[in-house]
């Protein structure tokens, strides 16, 4: 009985020995989670960030929507004063000839977008800028 | 104590690889799916289109000289010339029918570019260009008479509206 306990008592105090290679895989498998975690969290906020601050989806929005404004206001011949508030950060051009609304950054690189609108030839809208603020008169 | 799997890799630590990569790759397919979605437009071009050509007097509608009805469309105006002083988009082509009740074709004009016309009726096999067709009531004056039948546009528009500089 005697000699079993202290086979047993000697085992016991060889066993840290036998687990540091365990622990040691147990440690890198702990790392290796983390990492892969720590990937999808990057990829989680990288893609909200992405979607937050669409640059281009903003500068679509703003040339479709001021576009589709003038053709619905010259779908009508009665007089129509419509003022249309641009964000802050865009600045918006109307190519008369072509009838071409282009938008872009003031202060941004990001390639500008345009989108057509209608060419009425009979008829002209007037088109007053004044800072964000475009005041559309038709006539 | 641990069961080892491919390459070495505990069948463990395999499997929750196996789920990241399928978290990961979702979430990036579901961010470019958004930020490469398209913004339609035809629908509601389509339907600017319809209001102009019947409301304006500019465009067809019926105008004798003291007020303009809106609604009526006047056949005599309807023709080429007319609808591309009226509607003129580089990136879109249209064809206007009015036929009476019973689906008899009265008149047709389109304003269309020799390219259109010939995309037209193949237009859902084309992978560039989108069509839309939009039929409404309408009333119409010829010869003197206002008569009701249907108006139908059928339009073509080259995909992908917007353009970068």
């Amino acid at each position: 009985m005697s000699s079993q306990w202290k086979k047993d008592t000697m085992n016991y105090h060889k066993q840290p020995k036998m687990n540091k290679k365990a622990s040691l895989e147990k440690m890198s498998e702990v790392i290796v989670h983390l990492v892969l975690i720590l990937l999808v969290l990057i990829i989680l906020f990288g893609a909200i960030i992405k979607i937050k601050d669409n640059k281009g989806h903003q500068l679509r929005v703003e040339s479709m929507n001021y576009a589709l404004l003038r053709d619905v206001i010259s779908t009508t011949d009665e007089e129509v004063n419509y003022d249309y508030l641009l964000k802050e950060k865009i600045e918006l051009e109307i190519n008369q000839e072509n009838c071409v609304i282009q938008t872009k950054f003031k202060e941004d690189l990001t390639r500008p977008t345009s989108f057509t609108c209608n060419k009425n030839q009979l008829r002209t809208l007037q088109e007053t800028k004044d800072k964000n603020l475009i005041k559309i008169k038709n006539e | 104590m641990n069961k080892k799997g491919i390459f070495g890799f505990s069948t463990e630590l395999v499997v929750y690889l196996f789920f990241i990569i399928i978290v990961a790759v979702f979430i990036f397919s579901v961010a470019v799916d958004y930020l490469s979605s398209k913004t339609e437009t035809i629908q509601l071009e389509s339907y600017i289109l319809t209001k102009s050509i019947t409301n304006s007097k500019t465009c067809l509608a019926y105008d004798d000289g003291l007020r303009t009805y809106k609604g009526v469309i006047d056949l005599k105006k309807l023709n080429f010339e007319v609808l591309n002083k009226c509607f003129s988009k580089p990136t879109i082509g249209y064809l206007v029918k009015i036929q009476d009740l019973e689906g008899k074709e009265v008149k047709v004009a389109s304003k269309l570019d020799a390219r259109q016309k010939a995309y037209l009726p193949i237009c859902k096999d084309l992978k560039s260009y989108e069509c839309y067709s939009r039929k409404t009531i309408v009333s119409y004056y010829q010869e003197n008479e206002v008569k009701t039948g249907y108006l139908t546009i059928d339009l073509i528009k080259q995909k992908g509206g917007f353009s970068l500089v």
